[in-house]
């Protein structure tokens, strides 16, 4: 795995697997569309983090009604379905209403992609921060490491949120700017989660 | 690599394993870390493929119900 801190790009050369595959499958039809950046537990996973998941988080770019029914009738071409709603003007208004939708393969629910809009600047950010993943069969934007750490540690705060943390941190120790994590953390202090 | 030293609490144990695993995965191939990190992603997705969980009751056990 290398990490390319002024290209803001990491080469994998990994074997790829069914997750992995469905990612990029979902991604290939999105991004024809809408920008995007993958956060949360599929950019640990991605980089090697010894679990799985049910859902891959992700921001979409905020976009107009009928772009979003045009990304919507390309998902149901390739039998893809919403698990909260059918018609296409209800799912757009979850997004706007700040609420995260879920596509899945057609008549099934996991794994899925849970799809939201970013509802602030720090969510924004994310976009113009991010780090493009070079896989064997295609590329993947995810959220910078610095943030994806920030969140999980500061932010999320269960068990796995703080393992994935652990896990990213350690393989890019040298690379990471902990003054950014720093940062971020300050930012999300306010906003502060109560786990279960 | 370093010997992986058991913990007594098992919160420790894990934080302990995480570590060492992500040090496999730096000091090893991409290719030789996935092919044993997609064995446990592969057979997770072929058991939720078993279970038939319809929308509603995934979004109810999600808390998600709208």
């Amino acid at each position: 795995m290398k990490y390319d801190t002024d290209k803001k790009e990491i080469i994998l050369d990994k074997e790829l697997n069914e997750l992995d595959k469905y990612v990029l499958e979902f991604i290939k039809i999105l991004e024809k569309h809408v920008d995007y950046v993958i956060i949360s537990g599929y950019v640990s996973i991605l980089l090697g983090r010894s679990r799985s998941t049910e859902d891959i988080d992700l921001f979409i770019k905020r976009l107009d009604k009928n772009k979003f029914s045009d990304l919507y009738k390309d998902l149901i071409k390739n039998k893809y379905w919403c698990l909260n709603a059918e018609d296409s003007e209800e799912i757009y208004d979850y997004l706007i209403n700040n609420f995260a939708v879920r596509f899945a393969k057609k008549d099934e629910t996991i794994p899925n992609f849970e799809v939201k809009f970013p509802k602030n600047r720090l969510d924004e950010d994310a976009f113009e921060d991010h780090i493009t993943v070079i896989l064997p069969m295609g590329r993947l934007k995810i959220s910078s490491l610095e943030r994806q750490i920030a969140f999980k540690r500061y932010y999320l705060k269960s068990n796995k949120d703080l393992e994935d943390a652990k896990h990213v941190e350690h393989i890019f120790k040298d690379k990471i700017d902990i003054e950014k994590i720093y940062k971020y953390k300050r930012v999300l202090e306010p906003y502060e989660k109560t786990n279960p | 690599m370093k010997k992986l030293i058991p913990k007594r609490d098992n919160k420790e144990d894990r934080i302990n394993f995480v570590e060492y695993w992500a040090e496999y995965v730096k000091t090893h191939p991409d290719k030789e870390w996935s092919r044993q990190q997609n064995r446990l992603i592969d057979s997770q997705i072929q058991n939720t493929k078993q279970i038939k969980l319809n929308r509603e009751d995934y979004l109810k056990m999600k808390k998600e119900q709208i």
